[in-house]
């Protein structure tokens, strides 16, 4: 940079300045409308042609003025407000000519014939000087303090400006940045709001938002669907629709002050696993359990509402009553015949000194039977259980249909004659073990239930696709109301009820084992006349 | 108790176990007693009026109306509620079964021989015995 004054116009803090000076982010955006007005009213003031406010780069000088120089920039070098920029004080130079450090200045040597100057410095907060607002004259004039100071207040003003201006810029970045804050955290609000959203979409438990005054806010769709909730009527129900009984597992109806929700709105304590039967209008009673927790405000530590989330445990209290029952029926069962065999033991016990073989060997033959009778309630038991989770499986072979049939024997078979009738003679593909399990269950009942009946009729019919085996009997025949029972699982293990017991398992297996296999089996039977039990296999 | 005389050395056996009938009567006719035995209670009332025994053993599933309700028939009609009934089942929850019953006593399967024995001794109907 070529220096036309007689002095040094970098001082040591130059770089220190120029920083102040960029951290404006002015240079570059000069022409304002303010600093404009300014430079008019300045030259207005002092009624000069010429008034301007230069920013003092390192290279440069930037102006911004009214009228006079047709320059926006000038090498800072010749330029008196690089003087002016050297001192926090008004600078004034009342006539070019008679100033040796400005002699020289081609703005005074040449043709714009620079006489009068007049600047005052602008100056940061920090204490750097910038720029100045200034005046410039062709002609010689005096400028007295007072007109100093009013140059320098027209300073202030304008480095005013340039902080107030900056602030701005500052804060609208901010602004920027704090919305694009907040727009990245909406995103990630809804994003997680959705997750929430599908989770709660999905889930396969009810739940369901209520307020302090029990009005339901919230239902998932589990929830909606459980209860038989519409969008609509959440907006006007309360804890639930009137019309759904809410009743004790044991069927009598819940106190609204023993619903779940309700006690714990009340307590403040949460409430867990907590089953409770619903029975909806025209549909089958279910049962929930229900989890209710409170909802308290972070700060205030109040109650503000409660979450109720629930799920359908029909299933589990079936599957555990079950299990109850079995375990119930299954000790009985066992009991029975190990009773026998006890005592069949305790009298072989007390004659064991002196035994009487004929005595002994209806012990003997006692204890055998009633073992293999525990033997194959074990087996049934077992078998009916395995059922029930599913586990039954069918190992099909191609056998004889006479190989079972003719190998069948009964307890007691003096007493009874067993006829077949029909052509025995034939291949099936089937579960030999499984069928012959079938058909030794069908003939034992026959001969259990109907004693008197001499003889029982095995008959096998082919049908069009189907092979039909029927057990019949002449004995006293079932109940038309029994009969829909038989092929249930197990008797009601109920004092007060009874129903033909022995008949539960046995049945419930043989059904099992035939459905697997894709037939059917049946019974008819009239009162009086005998009983015929029929299954079919497709074939 | 043993001093006391039976009014008779009979016993009703309801129950629909047959190899349960067999067992017992083997046992108790070693013992002295005359034992009847059914495996229903069809016209029980009937049937226990006509043999009047000294003591009955009922069990709980029993055909076609259960050990429950044939012990209170029994313990309804005034020509029979004095015979001691004894409950026996393999239920758990026998004592609960017998007391819905009206049973005097109970016993619960499988039994020792010696505990059949001794119910039925302290229970049987004597002579001079009224049973309230």
């Amino acid at each position: 940079m070529k220096n036309t004054f007689a002095t040094e116009i970098i001082l040591p803090n130059e770089q220190e300045r120029l920083h102040a000076l960029r951290s404006y982010r002015i240079l570059g955006t000069y022409a304002e409308k303010s600093f404009k007005s300014i430079a008019k009213l300045v030259a207005d003031i002092f009624k000069s042609s010429i008034a301007m406010i230069s920013l003092v780069d390192a290279e440069e000088v930037y102006f911004g003025s009214n009228v006079g120089m047709d320059n926006a920039v000038g090498p800072r070098g010749e330029s008196f407000c690089s003087l002016t920029i050297l001192k926090p004080e008004v600078n004034v130079i009342e006539d070019a000519l008679l100033d040796p450090v400005v002699a020289n200045n081609p703005l005074v040597c040449g043709d714009f014939g620079l006489r009068f100057y007049a600047g005052a410095p602008l100056i940061t907060h920090d204490g750097f000087m910038i720029g100045t607002v200034c005046l410039v004259d062709t002609k010689p004039r005096t400028f007295n303090d007072h007109d100093k100071s009013i140059l320098e207040g027209m300073a202030g003003l304008v480095m005013e400006q340039i902080e107030l201006r900056l602030q701005n810029l500052l804060d609208t970045e901010r602004q920027a940045v704090v919305n694009d804050q907040l727009l990245a955290s909406n995103e990630k609000l809804s994003a997680s709001e959705g997750r929430f959203q599908t989770i709660l979409d999905t889930m396969a438990e009810g739940v369901r938002i209520i307020d302090t005054s029990g009005r339901l806010v919230y239902a998932n769709i589990m929830a909606q669907h459980l209860l038989g909730l519409t969008p609509s009527k959440i907006e006007d129900g309360v804890y639930d629709d009137p019309k759904w009984q809410l009743l004790w597992v044991n069927g009598s109806p819940l106190p609204e002050e023993d619903h779940p929700m309700a006690i714990m709105m009340r307590t403040g304590q949460p409430v867990l696993d907590y089953e409770v039967a619903l029975q909806p209008p025209g549909r089958e009673r279910f049962y929930i359990s229900v989890n209710a927790a409170p909802i308290f405000d972070r700060q205030s530590g109040e109650l503000t509402g409660g979450i109720g989330t629930f799920m359908d445990v029909t299933n589990r209290r079936k599957v555990l009553q079950q299990k109850d029952e079995f375990i119930n029926v299954a000790s009985h069962e066992l009991r029975t015949p190990v009773t026998s065999l006890k005592a069949a033991m305790q009298i072989m016990d007390r004659i064991k000194d002196n035994p009487k073989p004929d005595v002994l060997a209806k012990m003997i033959d006692q204890s055998n039977k009633s073992l293999s009778r525990l033997t194959s309630l074990i087996t049934d038991l077992l078998d009916s259980n395995r059922i029930s989770q599913g586990q039954l499986h069918l190992r099909k072979t191609k056998f004889n249909l006479s190989s079972i049939l003719e190998s069948q024997h009964i307890r007691d078979a003096e007493k009874h004659e067993i006829i077949i009738e029909g052509i025995i003679d034939m291949e099936i593909e089937a579960d030999e073990q499984q069928i012959d399990q079938v058909l030794v269950n069908l003939l034992s009942n026959a001969v259990k239930y109907a004693p008197e009946s001499k003889v029982i009729h095995v008959i096998i019919e082919h049908l069009a696709e189907q092979l039909k085996i029927s057990v019949k009997d002449s004995g006293p025949g079932i109940a038309q109301d029994q009969l829909i029972h038989l092929f249930e699982r197990y008797y009601r293990v109920d004092y007060s009820g009874f129903q033909y017991s022995g008949l539960g398992l046995g049945l419930y297996i043989s059904s099992e084992i035939i459905k697997k296999h894709g037939g059917t089996i049946g019974v008819e039977s009239v009162v009086g006349s005998g009983t015929t039990f029929w299954f079919t296999i497709p074939i | 108790m043993e001093d006391m005389e039976l009014v008779n050395k009979r016993i009703a056996i309801f129950d629909d176990d047959e190899d349960i009938l067999s067992i017992c009567s083997f046992v108790l006719e070693d013992g002295g007693w005359e034992v009847f035995t059914f495996p229903d209670c069809k016209n029980i009332v009937e049937k226990v009026t006509e043999l009047n025994p000294a003591v009955i053993l009922m069990d709980n599933w029993i055909p076609d109306t259960g050990g429950i309700v044939a012990t209170r028939l029994l313990k309804a009609s005034p020509e029979v509620k004095d015979i001691p009934v004894i409950y026996f089942s393999a239920n758990s929850k026998i004592s609960d079964l017998a007391a819905e019953a009206g049973a005097d006593s109970y016993l619960a399967k499988p039994f020792d021989l010696k505990d059949l024995e001794k119910i039925i001794s302290e229970n049987a109907k004597t002579k001079n015995s009224k049973l309230s």
